[in-house]
């Protein structure tokens, strides 16, 4: 009955593999009635208790979140013969990473047919659209808002979201107007959505007017929380960069002077501000935001490098000619400056060790074992290549290429701590097996026996006496009345009844013997029900111990059986051990070249800046030579330098 | 090991296929991650199977029933001759029992006879007041597996919830 999660899995991913490549699109599998029939063939069994138990602890792993205990704890796999159950897997799937998987399962006849896979839906419309593929993530989040039910408010919006957007990306207005109106006011992922409409809106040469009513309500107030007022600014700087593209340089400079001071927008907020204000020929104006920009952020932000050039541009034509050659020199200066940190930092040595240093920040146990496959990731820590890199970090293939990287690391950090439990495991099985060998549970058994050999013997001759008592006429009398009752009797005799004195006597003692009798005839039932109780009990606790005495000496037999297994039962550990001590060498070699395509990627970033910064440089220098072939020629005309000397 | 087996050729076949079509670092990551789930299953079944015999153990489950009058904060099961379970539980463990899920504790090791069972959840009642739901009785343990299931069942009508065990 093992595996059949494995199997789930593997079965899926075989319908989908044989699907990709299938001549019939419609040659679907159904891996619920696989599922079924492979289990019928292996001779999976199982009582509808065992059957409801099993659902309900998977239940309890995936609502837990435990995707990873939801897969494989093995009390839970006879749920997976269960359609509605798998129907849930790819959504785990997902949420461990296993992006291909969840496909794979998805793309079953009889997965897709379940109802309750919204949120699976759901997530994969969020990759969809987070891999740009727009037509796929309308359909996806289509799919999802269909079992609207199973997701939470936040997710019904931002599933409305991602299709506002899919339709504005294709530049269907109407539909992403349509879509938007579906959408709650004032959440943040409407907000998203108008930013995005906007866009598209601005492709399509939105008028100034009708730009101002849309984006009124998203520009009127400046958020105290950053995410908020940067998504605010990103407003203003898109559409103060729109309108300066439309020559309408005054609303530019309206949107771009109330960008806020500190926001991820803030630096591309400065630049433009600048150049809307250079263009309506305020030079002086234009060149305090720029002095704020190169002040305050790092020289191999692009906005700063950007800035630098047009602060000397702006100089020029603010002071024209030789004299804002001290400018340009100081832009190209900065610029060497940009570009000596760049390669710097453009060290597969350095880069890696900073990516080392940012592995090191991940915990070894967060308690949830879905960590172990893919751990939300981590902030890294802040330091002067951080703050060098920070555009970095918000550029697709760098995040993706360090989530792979982090999960890798968790894996292997799963791999260690499984590697010392089974080691444990094993430790405990061969101590098991020592005490066994023992012979403790013999010898209890023994003990058991010999107790019960006496309680026997001791109900027996409860039994002898109870019969006895039963032949006594007085029964169940205690030995001091019946002495009492002998001793009267014998009074009775010794007085007899001669005189009239002794008549008396013995009728006393008779009378008293009379009293003893009736007061021991009175106290019989009372005696014999507590003496047969106390019978009864016996023969219970000796059937209870017999019972248990068996029940032992079954185990004691399973026991036999089951130790005498033990080397292959220690070989099967060594096994997997030897699987863990594969796999730990397979995630050592996977973390390095994953390492080396984090490295990659941020040198590709690296080498844009580089190549951005060449062409700035390029330009200024070209500007240097220009004043400089222009001051030139004028003296030339005027009689060279040789005038002024 | 027939499942395993066909499994692990589904599993070859696939990955040969998709390979060609995806990220050849997610499909690596991917199937690393595969790796991981299929040793963890089985370091699940050894626990499970290979340590100690079946027939000594016995299995503690907790379900809710209903769950508005009672949310359980810790758990603690105590008894002669029983290792000792502590539990403390979150906010997503409580979510999931009151959708019906039932969890799983740790196996029990138990030599065959009757036990005293002492289970303490500790929790919060529908007035946000702390406190115990307590069971305590005689459990059998023969020659088979041991479950017991502890129910927290709400009772409407005095507005609070018991905690009773079924065993089998």
């Amino acid at each position: 009955m093992q595996k059949l999660g494995l199997l789930a899995l593997a079965i899926s991913a075989a319908a989908w593999a044989s699907s990709a490549t299938a001549e019939s699109p419609e040659a679907g599998s159904d891996l619920v009635q696989q599922l079924n029939q492979a289990a019928v063939a292996a001779g999976v069994k199982a009582t509808p208790r065992e059957h409801a138990l099993s659902k309900r602890i998977y239940l309890y792993h995936y609502f837990s979140g435990d995707q990873f205990a939801a897969l494989t704890d093995s009390r839970a796999d006879l749920s997976l013969l269960d359609a509605d159950i798998l129907g849930t897997v790819p959504d785990g799937l997902m949420d461990l990473g296993m992006q291909s998987h969840a496909i794979a399962m998805l793309g079953d006849n009889g997965i897709a047919r379940q109802p309750g896979t919204a949120i699976t839906w759901f997530a994969l419309a969020q990759r969809a659209s987070e891999n740009d593929h727009w037509p796929e993530a309308f359909q996806l989040a289509d799919r999802a808002l269909s079992e609207s039910g199973l997701l939470t408010p936040d997710q019904v919006q931002e599933a409305h979201y991602i299709q506002v957007t899919a339709s504005a990306q294709q530049n269907q207005l109407d539909k992403a107007h349509s879509e938007l109106d579906k959408m709650t006011a004032g959440t943040r992922w409407q907000s998203f959505a108008r930013y995005n409409l906007m866009l598209a809106m601005m492709r399509q040469d939105v008028g100034s007017d009708e730009l101002a009513e849309f984006i009124k309500n998203e520009i009127s107030i400046t958020p105290d929380d950053y995410n908020e007022r940067s998504l605010r600014d990103r407003f203003l700087v898109t559409a103060g960069r729109y309108e300066m593209r439309q020559k309408h340089y005054p609303e530019a400079v309206h949107y771009l002077r109330n960008v806020s001071k500190n926001s991820s927008a803030t630096p591309d907020g400065l630049l433009q501000y600048g150049w809307a204000l250079s263009k309506q020929w305020q030079y002086d104006q234009a060149l305090q935001p720029w002095r704020v920009l190169q002040d305050n952020y790092p020289i191999v932000n692009l906005s700063v490098l950007e800035s630098l050039m047009a602060t000397a541009y702006v100089a020029e034509l603010m002071q024209g000619g030789i004299k804002s050659l001290h400018v340009y020199e100081y832009a190209e200066k900065g610029m060497l400056t940009g570009l000596e940190q760049i390669d710097r930092l453009n060290d597969d040595a350095l880069l890696l060790a900073w990516i080392q240093q940012w592995e090191k920040r991940l915990p070894e146990t967060s308690g949830n074992e879905d960590d172990a496959l893919h751990p939300a990731l981590h902030n890294l820590q802040d330091d002067r290549t951080s703050r060098a890199l920070i555009s970095l970090f918000s550029t697709a293939p760098f995040i993706t290429a360090q989530q792979q990287l982090q999960d890798v690391v968790a894996m292997q950090n799963w791999v260690t701590e499984r590697k010392q439990y089974l080691q444990n495991l094993q430790t405990e099985a061969s101590d098991n097996n020592s005490r066994f060998a023992e012979g403790a549970l013999l010898t209890d058994i023994n003990a058991a026996t010999e107790r019960l050999h006496e309680l026997d013997n001791s109900i027996l001759a409860s039994v002898d006496t109870l019969r006895a008592e039963y032949r006594q006429p007085f029964r169940f009398a205690t030995d001091s009345e019946k002495a009492d009752i002998a001793h009267i009797e014998s009074l009775i005799l010794e007085a007899g009844t001669d005189t009239e004195a002794s008549a008396r006597e013995a009728n006393r003692a008779m009378l008293l013997a009379g009293l003893a009798k009736w007061q021991v005839h009175e106290q019989e039932p009372e005696r014999r029900a507590a003496a047969e109780a106390d019978l009864r009990a016996r023969q219970k606790q000796a059937k209870e111990l017999n019972e248990q005495i068996n029940a032992a000496r079954t185990m004691q037999d399973q026991m036999a059986s089951f130790y005498a297994n033990t080397d292959s039962h220690l070989s099967s550990m060594a096994a997997t051990y030897t699987k863990l001590e594969q796999l730990e060498q397979h995630l050592a070699q996977l973390r390095s070249e994953q390492e080396m395509r984090v490295v990659a990627t941020a040198r590709e970033h690296l080498d844009m800046l580089k190549s951005r910064l060449k062409d700035y440089l390029a330009t200024t220098r070209l500007s240097i030579a220009r004043l400089y072939d222009t001051e030139l020629r004028r003296n030339a005309k005027t009689g060279g330098l040789g005038d002024d000397q | 090991m027939k499942f395993l087996a066909a499994g692990m050729l589904w599993i070859l076949g696939m990955t040969q296929a998709v390979a060609e079509t995806q990220d050849n670092a997610q499909l690596e990551i991917e199937s690393a991650k595969r790796s991981v789930i299929e040793i963890g299953n089985e370091i699940s079944e050894i626990e499970d199977r290979l340590v100690s015999p079946v027939s000594t153990k016995a299995s503690l489950y907790v379900a809710v029933s209903g769950g508005r009058f009672f949310k359980p904060l810790t758990l603690k099961v105590s008894g002669a001759g029983i290792t000792p379970i502590s539990y403390v539980y979150t906010q997503a463990d409580v979510q999931a029992l009151a959708f019906g899920g039932v969890q799983p504790l740790p196996a029990i090791d138990m030599a065959p006879g009757n036990h005293r069972v002492k289970i303490v959840v500790h929790g919060m009642d529908e007035r946000q007041q702390e406190r115990d739901l307590v069971y305590e009785g005689i459990v059998r343990k023969g020659e088979t597996h041991l479950k017991m299931l502890l129910s927290i069942v709400d009772n409407a009508a005095q507005r609070s919830a018991v905690a009773t065990l079924r065993t089998w």
